[in-house]
């Protein structure tokens, strides 16, 4: 076979990863699985068929820096969605909502991962992963279904946020003890140094708003793009490089950008290169996985998705209800809040080049791949079928 | 009719217009550029997805609402301008135009014609405010009636103190 440049190779994969996007639309279901699944098909691993392997890319690190800018502008973008002001608006029932979603899906997910013999440290980033709900996955369906119209919207996507910014402080506490590859005797330097560049940031977050809002007025539209994209990759650059993960830096890089007036030039200017990086995120992820693992893994993810899916839905549906949402909307939060995406993927990606065990650096990962696909596949039949399940849940109970 | 907004994560803003009447009509402007509408009888049922418009078709929505619409006339300004022209005027060093705000020229109140533009070089400063400096070397985009042009050409001819009329 005639040996394929670099330029042809990429050209092929974006190709390849718009055909799989369209086809996942046509059955209803989100981009982001069949990015993964292009990945596995064309990747190192990749199957053989007649004779030939599929393999397009013998090296997942061809895609890998695109990749990492993938994960910064999810992450960014998380951020600067990160509205607190709106998010203060209504903080009663949001804080009861996300008090009782987040108070019974993340001890489960922990005490899942202690049942599948993890130690503490290992089963508290399964929690985080097996916890935290996609709001990119999520999102698109609610405009689909119609239901951003409705009161539930609000709850779902506020819910969503409440699980985000858990999960970053939690990734960043994690992060920060992994350092180093456990040598205790440049824990406490390497512990002060992150705590401090987080402290900083978040100062810079918060007071410094008026410096962005000045930096970045009357530019043009390229100078824009590029000042936006060089200061949100460098500060997760940073952020990496002192052991807070580049995935946090940009989170909090991003509610910087949140408080000032250019969120809406940010969304129209910078949103398309977040698609194009975090489809190649997705893709990378693929990539490095191989279909072997996730077939190992396949039992673990079953048990894994059935007991956090149901926890979810009982969860999501407490949360609802103590929006103030009626027992159909409630049954509306419980199945919007099931799929998992983005950030449990970008947990799983750090741990595969951090983790310091066995359990961190390779079965986690390969168990995250499995059960984003499988809850990312689940949650979407489930939302579309929510109004079936509540008629259905409602002739069975009692007070229906 | 109460309005009420709400940020959507990720999405866009959410308005929903509840008419005193009955009924919520809710407007949803995308982080895209795009526009999608619903429409819900009550609070507790849920909306109906009515239709989804691009950023410039919804402005052309918004002004037909607000009863400006103005479809351009076919033949441009010559035409929608009826008895005034448009000119371009170019500046050079001993023009009383030279090295003055447009403020300081008042050439409006002296001779009835306004400045649409100042073209200097490859730039265009359109709509230029009064303390626009115009410099030896631009060209002066004005507009006026015939009565205002003669003004204007005396005043321009070295005829530049003479008062207002």
């Amino acid at each position: 076979m005639v040996e394929l440049n670099l330029l042809a190779t990429l050209g092929i994969l974006l190709s390849i990863l718009a055909l799989a996007g369209v086809t996942a639309l046509r059955f209803d279901q989100s981009v982001v699985p069949a990015y993964i699944l292009v990945g596995i098909a064309v990747g190192p691993h990749a199957p053989t068929v007649a004779g030939t392997s599929l393999a397009l890319v013998d090296d997942p690190g061809v895609v890998r820096l695109f990749g990492d800018i993938g994960v910064v502008l999810l992450l960014f973008f998380v951020g600067l969605e990160l509205s607190l002001d709106e998010l203060f608006a209504n903080r009663d029932e949001l804080l009861r909502a996300g008090v009782i979603d987040v108070g019974i899906s993340l001890p489960l997910g922990f005490l899942l991962g202690l049942g599948f013999g993890f130690d503490w440290f290992e089963a508290a980033f399964f929690a985080l992963i097996v916890f935290n709900s996609s709001t990119v996955i999520i999102a698109k369906l609610l405009v689909d279904l119609g239901w951003v119209a409705d009161p539930e919207a609000k709850a779902i996507l506020g819910v969503g946020v409440v699980e985000d910014v858990v999960t970053a402080f939690g990734f960043a506490a994690l992060a920060v003890l992994l350092v180093d590859g456990g040598d205790v005797s440049s824990l406490p330097f390497s512990l002060v140094r992150s705590v401090l560049f987080l402290l900083a940031l978040v100062a810079f977050a918060h007071y410094g708003a008026s410096v962005l809002e000045r930096l970045f007025d009357d530019r043009p539209s390229e100078l824009f793009l590029l000042g936006v994209l060089g200061l949100a990759t460098f500060v997760a650059g940073v952020g990496l490089a002192v052991g807070v993960s580049e995935a946090v830096a940009a989170f909090v890089a991003g509610t910087a950008f949140g408080r000032t007036h250019h969120v809406d030039r940010i969304r129209r200017l910078v949103a398309s290169s977040r698609d194009l990086f975090a489809a190649t995120f997705f893709l990378g992820i693929g990539l490095a996985t191989d279909p072997a693992l996730l077939f190992d893994t396949f039992a673990v993810v079953t048990v894994a998705t059935v007991v956090t899916t149901a926890g979810q839905l009982s969860s999501g549906f407490l949360a609802g209800r103590a929006y103030g949402l009626d027992r159909r909307r409630a049954i509306r939060v419980g199945c919007a809040l099931t799929p998992r995406g983005e950030f449990s993927l970008v947990v799983a990606a750090f741990l595969t080049t951090a983790g310091t065990t066995p359990a961190l650096s390779e079965a986690i990962p390969a168990f995250t791949v499995g059960y984003v696909l499988m809850t990312s596949v689940l949650g979407t039949v489930l939302m579309r079928r929510a109004d079936l399940f509540a008629r259905m849940v409602t002739r069975f109970s009692p007070a229906g | 009719m109460r309005v009420f907004e709400t940020q959507v994560p990720g999405v866009g803003r959410r308005y929903t217009l509840r008419f005193p009447a009955g009924g919520e009509f809710v407007v949803l402007l995308r982080n895209d550029g795009g526009r999608k509408t619903y429409w819900r009888e009550n609070q507790s049922v849920d909306g109906d997805a009515l239709f989804e418009v691009s950023e410039s078709e919804s402005r052309k929505i918004a002004e037909i609402f607000d009863g400006t619409y103005f479809a351009p006339v076919e033949d441009g300004l010559r035409e929608a301008l009826h008895d005034a022209r448009v000119r371009w005027v170019e500046v050079d060093d001993d023009s009383p135009l030279a090295n003055r705000t447009i403020r300081e020229t008042g050439i409006r109140s002296r001779t009835g014609v306004s400045i649409l533009a100042i073209q200097r070089g490859e730039r265009t400063l359109s709509t230029p405010s009064p303390d626009a400096e115009i410099r030896p070397g631009d060209v002066v985009v004005v507009v006026g009636t015939d009565e205002a042009y003669r003004e204007f050409d005396s005043y321009l001819s070295g005829d530049g103190h003479a008062s207002p009329t």
